[in-house]
């Protein structure tokens, strides 16, 4: 059972990080990670593509535009059914209001909706971890990648990681981690 | 996770480090420098200074109204709609700007649109909060604003969903929720950024970003999220945007009023609100072009692009106010032609002819010239536009009201100074807000533009590659 260590590779630019990310992955790495200031290519995900879940976004919105519209609807055409006034059961709004307002929930749904789902598979609600140590280049538009290597690799990993490029282009930097392989494969 | 280790014994590439975070030697991006943007600056702190004695002067104006009652403001029989109404309609219409023009551009996948999306969603959510305040101030009782919301209270009784006033409640309601959260959205990239960025300088400040930054790390996950997010809300807000102003034409249209009873009042309101909007969004690029330096992003590209839309936009309003006039002109209705009367040659003929010539003849004489979509001039276009725009909502609901059908009700319409502080208070407000908002976050959107940077640093190293012979 081989100590984990937390390597933490950042890279100038999506070339680089391709190549950084190919020998993490070819070391064996575990818990890869990989983030941007901007929206990362699909090729640096560190999923492989057939673990990769689709968004759940966009049919939350449909769910979140349907709820909305039905509610706007029920309250535009049922609450006039309550007012005190004697309408022998007929309608006191005519469809074309209810129609507007149902409209206007209906997009209100749509777009609570999205959000929602945002926030949900995005993780947003989750409290943000403390900032890692090169967490600073990102705001220079580096990519980070984060992994778990074992320490007996970690020379030859390191090693080559760091031969994708020179001192502007890659920097690292390594973290220990509490966890033991054994503890990180379950 | 443990406190970084030192350059251990295990790090054998000479490119492993101690210090990371040392600043790095390539050349830092606009992206970047977008970024270091955000904090206090003088001259937004003297700007910030005048624009909240103007918010003062709205508070004091609006408080001694409440106090005072209506009567204080200059409205009267049969003048019942003033400056509070065209205030609304005027900020409604200038909210547009943000989101309407943003979401367009970003459907449209228009790149140009990096550097100015952000600017533009703060207006329409600032100027949205300020045109929805115009309606409680006219209440003159703004206390009693909940019994239009839909709350089952002692009364037993509903709002009364026939009118388009309880209408343009549901509608800017809407409108307001999806544009801050449509500003939000692709904020928290660069709230996240500023969070790293002053994690260390300024503890309390990065608190306050960890906390707005929600849990963003920058992963696939969250930016797959975020891009469908975005995607579906550009695309869900055009139609909203286009809603909600004709939902405030109809407040008009839907009456009898000579003037009013229009069926193009909607489309043409909606022109006139895309118009003033992107008026308004030219003249604050300008002046943050001017103020903070950043003609790198707001580039003259970027304005000559938007005077293009803006031209297209004069010669849209040109027809509609055409169309509009030469109908009711034509048609010879004996109250309709008091209105013009009023109109072209009565009290209000300056403020008509005056409209006339901001809003048509000076953007046609200049914004067709590219010399005339450089900032300056465009930007003195646009504050005319503005202007004109305000004048055009003026001349919408005063001659209407104070020519009526009946003759025994024709009057005048003088505003008084509550009025008047109220006005000026509440582009005092706007300003205030917007200022804020400079110095909290980044006015460009830091990770659009940088994204933009490398599509075209990819696009330009593929050229080469094709280029290259075998």
């Amino acid at each position: 059972m081989s100590e984990l260590r937390r390597l933490h590779v950042a890279c100038s630019d999506a070339r680089r990080a391709r190549r950084a990310l190919a020998v993490l992955r070819a070391a064996e790495a575990v818990d890869l990670e990989v983030r941007g200031s901007i929206p990362l290519p699909d090729d640096l995900d560190p999923d492989p593509p057939e673990k990769r879940s689709r968004s759940k976004v966009l049919p939350a919105a449909i769910c979140g535009a349907l709820a909305g519209g039905f509610g706007a609807w029920l309250l535009a055409s049922q609450t006039a059914l309550a007012y005190p006034l004697s309408t022998g059961g007929m309608p006191l709004i005519a469809t074309p209001p209810v129609a507007i307002v149902t409209y206007e929930g209906t997009a209100l749904g749509l777009v609570l909706a999205t959000v929602a789902a945002v926030v949900i598979e995005g993780r947003l609600w989750r409290r943000p971890q403390a900032a890692g140590p090169l967490d600073g280049l990102l705001a220079e538009g580096w990519i980070l990648a984060t992994a778990a290597v074992p320490a007996d690799a970690l020379e030859r990993v390191g090693r080559d990681v760091g031969a994708v490029g020179g001192r502007d282009e890659v920097r690292l930097a390594i973290v220990d981690p509490p966890q033991r392989a054994g503890e990180q494969a379950g | 996770m443990a406190e970084p280790g030192p350059a251990s014994a295990a790090s054998p590439a000479p490119s492993v480090t101690g210090a990371p975070t040392e600043p790095a030697s390539r050349p830092i991006s606009g992206s970047s420098s977008v970024l270091e943007l955000v904090g206090v600056r003088p001259r937004l702190l003297i700007g910030s200074a005048i624009s909240g004695l103007l918010v003062l002067m709205l508070f004091v104006a609006w408080g001694y109204q409440a106090r005072s009652g209506l009567g204080v403001a200059g409205i009267n029989r049969p003048v019942f709609w003033g400056f509070y109404i065209v205030n609304f309609v005027f900020w409604i219409g200038v909210s547009h700007a943000g989101t309407l023009i943003s979401a367009i551009l970003r459907v449209t996948g228009a790149e140009w649109r990096r550097p100015l999306t952000r600017c533009a969603e703060a207006i329409t959510v600032f100027a949205l909060m300020i045109g929805g305040l115009f309606p409680l101030i006219h209440m003159g009782r703004p206390w009693l604003f909940y019994r239009m919301l839909p709350i089952y209270d002692y009364r037993n009784l509903w709002p009364n969903f026939r009118s388009p006033l309880q209408w343009d409640l549901v509608a800017i309601f809407t409108y307001l929720t999806g544009s801050m959260l449509y500003l939000i959205l692709p904020l928290i990239p660069d709230i996240a950024l500023l969070r790293d960025r002053y994690a260390r300088t300024h503890p309390l400040l990065a608190r306050l970003y960890r906390i707005l930054a929600l849990g963003w790390r920058g992963t696939h996950h969250q930016w797959r999220a975020l891009d469908w997010g975005i995607r579906i809300l550009a695309v869900a807000i055009i139609p909203v945007a286009v809603s909600v102003h004709s939902i405030v034409s109809w407040d008009f249209a839907m009456t009898r009023v000579p003037g009013w009873k229009s069926t193009i009042f909607a489309p043409y309101f909606v022109v006139g609100a895309i118009y003033s909007g992107i008026a308004m969004l030219l003249l604050a690029m300008a002046l943050l072009r001017g103020g903070l330096r950043l003609g790198h992003v707001l580039t003259n590209a970027v304005f000559d692009k938007l005077g293009l839309l803006f031209v297209a936009m004069t010669l849209l309003w040109i027809y509609f106010t055409f169309s509009e006039h030469l109908t009711t002109w034509y048609g010879g209705d004996l109250a309709e032609a008091r209105v013009h009367h009023e109109l072209f040659h009565g009290p209000l003929a300056p403020a008509f002819w005056t409209m006339v010539l901001v809003n048509g003849v000076i953007p046609l004489a200049v914004l067709p010239f590219r010399w005339g979509r450089r900032p300056l001039p465009i930007a003195l276009v646009g504050l005319g536009v503005v202007v004109g725009m305000w004048l055009e909502r003026l001349l919408i609901v005063v001659p209407s009201l104070s020519v009526t059908r009946l003759a025994n009700t024709v009057g005048s319409y003088v505003p008084s100074g509550v009025e008047i502080a109220i006005t000026v208070g509440a582009i005092g407000l706007f300003a205030f807000l917007y200022f804020g908002f400079v110095q909290l976050f980044p006015i460009v959107s830091a990770w659009e533009v940088r994204e933009g940077e490398v599509e075209e640093e990819e696009h330009a190293r593929a050229v080469l590659h094709a280029e290259e012979p075998a």
